[in-house]
C-alpha cells in the first residue's frame, strides 16, 4: 500500500509516469502483485488453521482413512481447493521474486553502459503486462492434478503469453549493452551475469509450461533446475548486484571491488554446477523429494521395473554436492567484504558510480526525507551525454544549462 | 520537508494519500474475503446432492443485523458529514449510534453463535438421529462412561438427509419436543460447530472473520469519537479525512455483509 | 474532498442517507422474497439473488463510499481487483470442473 501511494500521490514534482526509474516501475507493479495476490493464501491459510485447531474439513476429503481407520472428520472438503488458493499467490509470487530484480539489473546496466537503457516504454508495458498477466496462469503448477483438456489449454495458452513481455524485457536489457561505454565493476558483472542466467532458467520454463511435455518433468528434477536458475542466478545476482551498487549510498564507502569479483566468478561458477546437472536429472526421470529420485516408489508401483534410473544420474548428486559446499564458500568473501567494507571500505562522494537518478542526489546516507531539499525532475531517468547538459551524465533533477522550456509537469 | 496531499487533494488523481491507501487496503481485502467466498462455492458446487444444508440460519436474524448495518453505515456517513461542516457534537451523536449499532450486530450474531452451540445431533445406536437444541446434560453425564441422560428439544429422524434442508415442507411439518437420551443410545453426538460440515466450517469462518473486521472497526471508530478532541482541534480538515477514511473501511465490512447475508442465509 | 459544506447542506445530506437506507431495505427485502419463490430451482435463485446484491452493493459502494464521485484512479484499482476476483473464482470454478467424464470426486 505504501509503495503504490507513494509512488502514485508523492512523486517529486516533475516526475512524470515515464520519467521513473524503471526500477520504480517493477518495484510498481510488484506492489499490486503483492497487494491482491496474497490474500487468497492468507483465506486458504484460515481454511488450513481451522482444519487445524478447530476440526472443519474445509481440505479433507470424504472417507478420509488415516491409520487404517476412518478419520472423525464432517468430510465434503477438498485439497485441490488448497491447490488453487495457494497457487493464486504461488505464480504471482515468483514475479513478486523478479520484477525487482529485473529492476535492479537495469540500473546498474543503464549506469555501467552510460546511456539510457533500449526501449524504456517497452519495458514499461511488458512489466505492466507481466504483473497482469501473472493472475491468470497459476494452474500451471496444476497440471497433473487430472484437470479437463480445455482448463488445461487455458492455462498452457496464457502461460505461452506471459512468456512474451519476460523475454521483451530480457532482450531490452540485452540490447541496452550494444553501443553502450560498458564499465565492468562488481555490480555490472553481477547484472551481466543475471542475463544469461535468468534466460536460461526462463527457456527452462517453457517445456513446464506447455502440459504435454509437463506431464512427464512435473515433479523431476527439471522443475528443481528450472527454478533454482531464475531465483539464484537470476534473483540472487540482482540482488547482489544491488548490494554492491547501493553499498556507498548507504555506507559512503565501496565494497573492495577484487573480493567482489572473486565472489561473482565463484558464485557463477559454482552455481552452474550445481543447477546445470539437475536438468539431465529430470529428464531421465529423476523425481523430486525423495532421496533415491524415487527409483524404489517406481519399482514399488510398476512391478518388474528396474533400471529405471541410471546409476550415473544419481552419481551426478556428488558432484552436485561439491559444487554446493563450493557455491557456499564463495560466499564467504561477500559477508567478510561486506562488514570490512563498512568501516574500512574506499571512501566516496554521494554519486560514486556518476549515475542520473534522483536517488544518488541524497546525501549519505539518507537522512529523514531523503532529500535535503525537494528535487524537481526536468529530464528522463537516463540521461548520459544529453544535449541539454554539458556534462557526461545529467542527474535527473539538475537544472538545465540552456534555459529550455521544461513545464514541471505532475 | 512537508509530505503534500495528506490533507488536500492531489490535482490529478482528486485524492488525497490516506484515501487512495485505504481504498488499496479494501481491495486486498476483496481478495481475502474473494478467497473465502470462492472456497464457499467450492465446496458447495462439490457437495454431493442432498448433502449441502438450507434453511440452517435464521432469517429474521440475518435480515436484522443487515439493517442494524446498513443503518450504521448511514450514521458513519453522517459522521463524516458533521465533521465536514465542523459539527463535533452531531459527529459524536452520529458515531455514538454507529457504535451501539455494531455492538447490538455482534450481541446477535453471538447469540446466533451460541444457538448453534447448543444445537446437537445424535447419532443412535438404532441407526437414527436425534437432532435439537440443549436443555439439559442430567449430572453423572458421560459419553465415555455411558451414563446420565441428556435432553434436547428436538426431533428424531430416520436418516441425516432429513436434516439437510430446513426449508423443505417435510422439515416444516416436523413436530419438535422435549427428548431425553441415555449415554447408553448414543453412538456419536457432536455440535453445529465450524466440525459439524463443510457448511457449518465455512459459516464460522466467513462470519467470524467478518465479525473479527467488525470489531477492529468499531475499536478504530471509538477511538476516534473518545479520543477525537485533541486532533479536532488543531487540525479538524485532517481528522475529518480520517473519519472518512475510516468510515470506508466500515462500509466496506457492510459490503461484505452484504454478499454474506444472502449466499450463507437465503440459499 | 476538502471544501467545507454550508450548515444548510447536512439536512439535506441526511435526506440523501435516508433514501440510499430505503433503497437498501428494498433490495433485501426483495432478496429475502426472491428466495422463497417456491417453482425456481436452486441455480435460478442464486442467480437472482445474487444479482439483487450486487444491485445493493452497488448502492453501498457508490453512495456511501463517494465511489460515485471519486476520479478515475480508484476505480482502475478497483477494475482490477474485481477482474482478479473474478479470475480467482470462474477459473477455479472451471477448473475443479472440468474433469473429464468418470473422474472420481469424492
Amino acid at each position: 500500500m505504501n509503495f503504490i501511494a507513494t509512488i502514485i500521490q508523492l512523486r517529486a514534482p516533475g516526475m512524470t509516469w515515464m520519467r521513473m526509474p524503471f526500477f520504480v516501475w517493477a518495484q510498481f507493479v510488484t506492489a499490486f502483485i503483492l497487494l491482491l495476490a496474497f490474500p487468497p493464501l492468507e483465506a486458504a491459510g484460515v481454511l488450513q488453521l481451522m482444519d487445524n485447531l478447530v476440526h472443519t474439513s474445509f481440505f479433507l476429503p470424504t472417507g478420509l482413512a488415516v491409520g487404517g481407520q476412518l478419520a472423525d472428520r464432517s468430510g465434503g472438503g477438498s485439497p485441490l481447493l488448497w491447490q488453487h488458493l495457494f497457487w493464486f499467490l504461488g505464480h504471482p509470487e515468483v514475479y513478486v521474486l523478479i520484477l525487482p530484480a529485473m529492476g535492479i539489473v537495469a540500473e546498474v546496466i543503464a549506469n555501467n553502459t552510460r546511456k539510457p537503457l533500449w526501449g524504456y516504454k517497452s519495458l514499461v508495458y511488458a512489466a505492466l503486462a507481466v504483473g497482469f498477466l501473472s493472475f491468470i496462469v497459476w494452474a500451471h503448477h496444476m497440471y497433473l492434478t487430472g484437470m479437463g483438456q480445455k482448463i488445461a489449454t487455458f492455462f498452457q495458452t496464457t502461460t505461452m503469453i506471459i512468456s512474451i513481455p519476460s523475454v521483451i524485457i530480457l532482450t531490452c536489457m540485452f540490447l541496452s549493452l550494444w553501443g553502450g561505454s560498458i564499465r565492468i565493476n562488481t555490480p555490472m558483472l553481477f547484472a551481466l551475469g543475471f542475463l544469461p542466467m535468468f534466460g536460461i532458467g526462463g527457456l527452462t520454463g517453457l517445456p513446464l509450461g506447455l502440459a504435454a511435455a509437463d506431464l512427464y518433468l512435473h515433479d523431476t528434477y527439471y522443475v528443481i533446475a528450472h527454478f533454482h536458475y531464475v531465483v539464484a542466478p537470476g534473483t540472487i545476482f540482482a540482488l547482489f548486484a544491488g548490494v554492491y551498487f547501493w553499498f556507498p549510498k548507504m555506507t559512503g564507502r565501496k565494497m573492495n571491488e577484487f573480493w567482489g569479483r572473486v565472489h561473482f566468478w565463484c558464485s557463477f561458477v559454482f552455481m552452474n554446477l550445481v543447477f546445470m546437472p539437475m536438468f539431465a536429472q529430470g529428464i531421465k526421470g529423476m523425481l523430486r523429494r525423495m532421496s533415491d529420485g524415487a527409483v524404489n516408489y517406481s519399482a514399488a508401483r510398476v512391478p518388474g521395473a528396474i533400471d529405471t534410473l541410471p546409476g550415473s544420474v544419481m552419481e551426478l548428486n556428488g558432484w552436485i554436492f561439491a559444487a554446493a559446499i563450493g557455491l557456499g564458500l564463495a560466499q564467504i568473501p561477500f559477508i567478510v567484504n561486506l562488514f570490512w567494507s563498512i568501516g574500512h571500505g574506499e571512501k566516496v562522494g554521494d554519486n560514486p558510480w556518476d549515475a542520473t537518478t534522483v536517488d544518488w542526489q541524497t546525501p549519505t546516507p539518507p537522512p529523514h526525507g531523503n532529500f535535503s531539499q525537494e528535487p524537481h525532475i526536468v529530464r528522463g531517468p537516463y540521461e548520459y551525454n544529453a544535449p541539454d547538459h554539458a556534462g557526461e551524465f545529467a542527474p535527473q533533477s539538475e537544472p538545465p544549462v540552456k534555459n529550455h522550456d521544461d513545464h514541471h509537469a505532475h | 520537508m512537508e509530505i503534500p496531499y495528506t490533507v488536500h487533494n492531489r490535482p490529478d488523481t482528486g485524492i488525497y494519500n490516506a484515501k487512495l491507501g485505504i481504498w488499496l487496503f479494501l481491495a486486498s481485502e476483496v481478495m481475502l474475503f474473494g478467497g473465502l467466498f470462492s472456497a464457499y462455492v467450492l465446496l458447495r458446487v462439490g457437495a454431493l446432492p442432498g448433502e449441502w444444508p438450507h434453511g440452517w440460519l435464521d432469517v429474521r436474524f440475518g435480515t436484522l443485523n443487515t439493517i442494524i448495518l446498513a443503518l450504521s453505515a448511514i450514521t458513519t456517513l453522517l459522521a463524516w458529514a458533521a465533521c465536514k461542516v465542523r459539527d463535533f457534537g452531531k459527529f459524536r451523536f452520529f458515531h455514538g449510534c454507529t457504535i451501539l449499532l455494531a455492538l447490538t450486530f455482534l450481541g446477535i450474531k453471538s447469540y446466533e453463535y451460541h444457538d448453534k452451540w447448543i444445537h446437537y445431533e445424535i447419532q443412535l445406536t438404532n441407526g437414527k438421529f436425534a437432532d435439537g437444541h440443549l436443555v439439559e446434560k442430567s449430572a453423572d453425564f458421560d459419553l465415555a462412561k455411558k451414563t446420565g441422560t441428556v435432553t434436547l428439544h428436538g426431533h428424531i429422524v430416520e436418516n441425516r438427509e432429513e436434516l439437510m434442508d430446513l426449508r423443505s415442507d417435510a422439515a416444516k411439518k416436523a413436530v419438535h419436543s422435549e427428548i431425553t437420551i441415555t449415554a447408553g443410545d448414543i453412538k456419536k453426538m457432536q455440535n453445529y460447530g465450524p466440525w459439524h460440515n463443510t457448511f457449518t466450517a465455512i459459516y464460522f469462518t466467513l462470519t467470524g472473520l467478518h465479525a473479527l473486521h467488525i470489531l477492529g472497526g468499531t475499536l478504530v471508530i471509538f477511538y476516534f469519537w473518545a479520543f477525537g478532541g485533541s486532533m479536532w482541534k488543531t487540525d479538524p480538515e485532517r481528522f475529518t479525512n480520517r473519519i472518512e477514511v475510516s468510515g470506508l473501511f466500515w462500509h466496506f465490512v457492510d459490503l461484505v455483509w452484504i454478499f454474506l447475508f444472502p449466499v450463507l442465509y437465503l440459499t | 474532498m476538502s471544501e467545507s459544506e454550508h450548515k444548510v447542506d447536512l439536512n439535506s445530506y441526511i435526506r440523501r442517507c435516508a433514501a440510499v437506507l430505503v433503497a437498501v431495505i428494498c433490495t433485501t427485502s426483495l432478496m429475502i422474497w426472491a428466495s422463497y419463490l417456491p417453482h425456481f430451482g436452486w441455480p435460478a435463485k442464486v442467480a437472482m439473488i445474487l444479482g439483487i446484491a450486487v444491485v445493493n452493493a452497488t448502492l453501498v459502494a457508490g453512495f456511501l463510499m463517494h465511489l460515485f464521485s471519486e476520479k478515475k484512479m480508484i476505480f482502475t484499482v478497483l477494475a482490477f481487483t474485481v477482474f482478479f476476483f473474478a479470475g480467482l473464482m470462474g477459473l477455479t470454478i472451471w477448473a475443479m470442473n472440468g474433469f473429464p467424464p468418470g473422474t472420481a470426486t469424492h
